[in-house]
């Protein structure tokens, strides 16, 4: 209280000693308040803040084979360049690829485009390109890496406006589809985490 | 006195002098039963109970003071000379230890809930400790009434659930003369009901903690050396921000050095050219001469900075280290009361005491081979009588061994009993309908002993108070395999029965041989290695349809690595075979393998839990440019070789009848351990049903959302969503309203079917049922015979 008075005396007292277009401003800042500026104010400051965006989900989109597919940053643990994979014998299958190191821990990593049976159009292409990332899902001890094509980015959006998968989907991957998200540019499938930890465990056992 | 704070740490003190007191105690008495001429634990033992006694005088527990009093009073007269110890005795003298064990135990608040029983119960036992011991008493009531702390020891916990000091002091014929007799048959009367919640609050109290806030023990010279490492390490990285300086004095002096070359060229004056010619001569012999330093420094440093981060590195996986002994503390007193109950006589070893056993992997152990010993007193040795007749030594021996062999922690569990009888076994298999007859007839000892570890498999006649309670082999085995570690059974008739627990020490380094096979990178521990040899190609030669090289003038059978490891093979179209030869102490084997790579240390990590035991694979490992590789598992490996090679045929029983044909019945079969997830696999499969697997009631869930089942056979205790969770959860959702489920348990008490049947199910069977062919029988009436 006390140095906001001192402030505005100060104020004050220099806008007399400065130029012209000093007490102008000095003037228009120390005006009297209207009735209903005051009130407009006091309306804004008791207005209650703007509702958090409620519900906001945070979504990773990426490209594998020839679909654009989500995953809920909440399920996923990390993502990291591409990495060698190993074969495990008696275990590794269309589905199961491997080991790979994923920083340092040995993790287990599933074909997401044969488990969703998306086909690999371009393979040979992006085989090589170095957009190529591993995605690491779920939590120990259900973890899994996959290796995707691309990421695109990281987007928020309300579940409201998610859509429920259309029967054309093609089966497998309808399987694993929580739901559709209308993009600026076309659509992406939400992937369910929990469904495709077990599709991967079921082609393990 | 719990609201004392000063009482409060005082009795933390005496809790930690009750634990080593007791500790001593249980010992020395253990060894004077074992021996009563030799006296020279009696001076520990006495200096145990005086201890004890002013420990407790000075937090004020009397009737402890008096307890510890008489004990020590015993131990003076058996000093002297004046009295022997008799069983009975050590029997008394082993409650009193409880006692001081339940006190080391017990947490602070619940001190005066335990006085008011506890104090009592000490009062008697010192009392029946002043009264002498009736002679030949002991035997008859071990044999026909098993007295109360025999009981409880035989129970769920034996180590924590220690017997109470109260009840049977009363029940045994030897307790005081007629005239005092009444009194402490009352006050144990009115003492066990109390005592006994004390100790369930203990237990419920005494719950493990969360992971990460876990306790452990580690050496305190370890932690110091870590410490020290630790701060080294430090020291090295500031060590580098050093030389970062001077590498910006190198760059003043390489600028330098630039703008006089610049303004050498412009130059035109001859004088002037030759006075920067020399500054310019003096500018680079500066640098070079920091570059020198530099590099020495650099050198030096990194020599230091590694040689820090390897030692920290190996003291933090030595710290990890505990001696075998910590794990086996419980087990002479188990095995003691054991065999008295069973009236038996039995004498236990642990040797490897001092063997460096990985903390976590002898945490793990102590259930596995409280299981094993357990089953050593109960059904490996014999009776006294027994035992005499076949002409052996009355006492029987049960050995507990930890040794470190071939980069592998070994620990055995042997006792010189009966040993397995192989063809009770064989009969018992049949006529549980696990194989038929011709299958039975034609497998070795070896393949037998492997029907020991399936869930509810028990060779015991009957279900006795010791074992047979629906635990098994098959957990000792679950936990082994937990590690990657494995265990065999060998066992003689009349010769007795060992068990062997091959655990990896995990984290530890090993050396191995790299090589390549199918294009990837595999390693052979290099201890398990005999040769490494390369095989002229017109040197193998098929003999009775397999491949052979001769080596030392012994012939060697050769296997494709890629054949074993059931991958893709490729031709290298060289003139010579790369060979990894290994079997160490049997028939050598070769492994063919496309190319040798060379040696490596690799830390050895576990492979992923839900993998499983993977054939031929022991652990995972990086390479130095941190690929993934996979260590071989070279006994496993071995194994198979010499079935493929032609003497196992292990292979036959496990591709039964593959039906193809109509759409068979698909069966979801959900249970968290392998083993049973594995045997209703099989046993469906054999049936002609397309069987799916998943872990737990969760996965199941997802299994079930994800495509359409014909039945449902799910296991009750689950982690994360259990069996019944997941009825529930079924039979909430419309789609699955007609779903047959069938419930398999180890419960088979009637309020669990109850349960089970109130949630949904259709059918509930024990573990049991694939012994016979209920539960074959089971799944056909629900959803026919698959066809």
């Amino acid at each position: 209280m006390n140095n906001h008075h001192e402030r505005d005396s100060r104020t004050q007292s220099s806008a007399q000693d400065r130029s012209p277009s000093d007490a102008a401003i000095a003037r228009l800042l120390d005006r009297p308040l209207a009735a209903e500026d005051l009130q407009a104010a006091t309306d804004r400051v008791a207005r209650p803040l703007e509702p958090p965006q409620k519900d906001v989900v945070r979504l990773l989109v990426f490209r594998a084979g020839n679909e654009r597919l989500a995953l809920k940053v909440v399920d996923i643990t990390k993502v990291t360049g591409a990495t060698t994979v190993r074969r495990i014998p008696h275990r590794s299958n269309k589905i199961i690829r491997g080991l790979c190191n994923v920083d340092g821990d040995l993790l287990l990593c599933g074909d997401l485009g044969r488990l969703l049976e998306l086909g690999n159009k371009q393979a040979a292409e992006d085989e090589t390109s170095d957009r190529r990332r591993m995605i690491v899902i779920g939590r120990e001890p259900d973890q899994w890496v996959v290796e995707v094509d691309a990421v695109e980015g990281m987007l928020s959006m309300s579940p409201d406006v998610f859509r429920d998968p259309p029967i054309t989907v093609e089966a497998s991957l309808a399987r694993y589809t929580s739901s559709l998200l209308p993009l600026d540019d076309g659509m992406a499938t939400l992937l369910d985490v929990g469904l495709l930890a077990s599709g991967f465990q079921a082609a393990l056992a | 006195m719990s609201n004392d704070l000063s009482g409060f740490s005082m009795f933390d003190l005496f809790r930690a002098e009750a634990e080593t007191h007791a500790a001593a105690l249980s010992e020395g008495l253990l060894a004077i039963e074992a021996d009563p001429t030799d006296l020279s634990h009696v001076d520990k033992l006495m200096r145990a109970a005086h201890s004890l006694k002013g420990a407790a005088r000075i937090i004020g527990l009397d009737s402890v003071v008096e307890l510890a009093h008489t004990m020590e009073d015993c131990f003076l007269s058996v000093q002297k000379g004046s009295e022997r110890l008799t069983s009975a005795r050590v029997d008394q003298l082993l409650r009193g230890v409880d006692v001081f064990q339940q006190l080391a135990g017990l947490p602070e608040d619940q001190l005066d809930a335990w006085l008011k029983s506890g104090d009592a119960d000490c009062t008697q036992l010192a009392e029946s400790l002043r009264q002498p011991v009736v002679e030949g008493a002991t035997e008859g009531v071990s044999d026909d009434k098993p007295s109360a702390p025999a009981a409880s020891a035989a129970g769920e916990e034996p180590t924590t659930a220690m017997a109470p000091p109260d009840g049977p002091i009363a029940e045994e014929p030897e307790s005081p003369p007629a005239g005092s007799a009444a009194t402490p048959a009352e006050t144990s009367m009115v003492a066990t009901p109390s005592a006994g919640p004390t100790i369930e609050t203990d237990e419920a109290e005494a719950q493990e903690p969360a992971a990460e806030d876990r306790v452990v023990p580690v050496g305190a010279g370890h932690l110091n050396r870590i410490m020290r490492l630790a701060s080294e390490s430090m020291v090295d990285a500031r060590r580098l921000q050093a030389m970062q300086q001077s590498l910006s004095q190198m760059r003043d002096s390489q600028r330098r050095f630039s703008e006089l070359l610049d303004r050498f060229g412009e130059s035109g004056i001859q004088t002037d050219r030759t006075a920067s010619l020399d500054e310019l001569r003096g500018l680079n012999r500066k640098s070079e001469q920091l570059l020198q330093d530099h590099g020495t420094r650099l050198e030096r440093t990194l020599w230091r900075s590694e040689r820090t981060a390897t030692a920290l590195y190996h003291e933090v996986i030595g710290s990890r280290m505990r001696p075998f002994v910590e794990g086996t503390q419980a087990f002479p007193r188990m095995i003691r009361d054991l065999a008295r109950k069973l009236a038996k006589r039995v004498s236990f070893q642990v040797l490897g005491g001092s063997v460096a056993v990985d903390r976590d992997i002898l945490r793990k152990l102590e259930a596995p081979l409280n299981h094993l010993l357990r089953n050593c007193v109960d059904h490996g040795i014999e009776t006294a009588r027994q035992r005499q007749s076949a002409g052996k030594p009355e006492t029987g021996t049960i050995v507990l061994e930890a040794r470190h062999h071939a980069g592998m922690l070994t620990i055995e569990v042997r006792d010189d009993g009966g040993g397995i009888d192989p063809e009770r076994l064989r009969s018992k298999i049949v006529q549980r309908k696990l194989v038929d007859d011709a299958m039975a007839a034609d497998m070795t000892d070896d393949e037998l002993f492997e029907f020991l570890f399936l869930p509810g498999f028990s060779t015991a006649g009957e279900v006795t108070e010791v074992s047979g309670r629906g635990v098994g082999l098959d957990v000792v085995r679950s936990m082994v395999q937990e590690v990657s570690g494995t265990v065999r059974v060998e066992s003689r008739p009349q010769q007795g029965t060992t068990f062997s627990l091959r655990l990896p020490v995990t984290l530890s380094v090993i050396r191995a041989a790299l090589a390549e096979i199918a294009g990837e990178t595999y390693a052979f521990p290099l201890a398990k290695l005999v040769r490494i040899v390369r095989v002229p190609v017109d040197e193998i030669r098929p003999v009775q349809g397999r491949q052979q090289f001769t080596l030392d003038d012994t012939s060697v059978g050769l296997v494709r690595g890629s054949e074993i490891l059931d991958l893709p093979g490729t031709t290298t179209g060289d003139d010579t075979v790369s060979v990894m030869v290994i079997g160490q102490d049997q028939q050598p084997c070769g492994i063919a393998v496309d190319r040798f790579i060379g040696e490596q240390d690799l830390v050895v990590r576990p492979l992923d839990r839900r993998l499983g035991k993977v054939p031929h694979i022991s652990a995972a490992a990086l390479t130095e440019a941190g690929e993934p590789l996979l260590i071989v598992d070279i006994d496993d490996m071995l194994q198979s070789i010499r079935q493929l090679l032609g003497e196992g045929r292990l292979r036959g029983m496990m591709s039964v009848a593959e039906h193809q044909g109509k759409r068979r019945r698909k069966v979801l079969v959900v249970d968290d351990s392998i083993t049973v997830r594995e045997v209703e696999r099989q046993l469906l499969t054999t049936c002609g049903y397309d069987v799916q697997v998943a872990v737990d009631g969760q996965d199941a869930w997802h299994a079930l959302r994800a495509e359409p089942f014909d039945l449902l056979i799910t296991d009750v205790d689950m982690p994360r969503m259990d069996g019944i969770q997941l009825i529930q959860t079924v039979r909430n959702d419309t789609r699955f309203e007609e779903l047959p489920i069938v419930i398999i348990s180890y419960k088979d008490r009637e309020e669990d079917r109850i349960r089970g049947f109130e949630a949904g199910a259709n059918a509930y069977l024990t573990k049991g049922s694939f012994h016979d062919d209920s539960f074959v029988k089971t799944v056909a009436d629900l959803i026919g015979e698959s066809d």
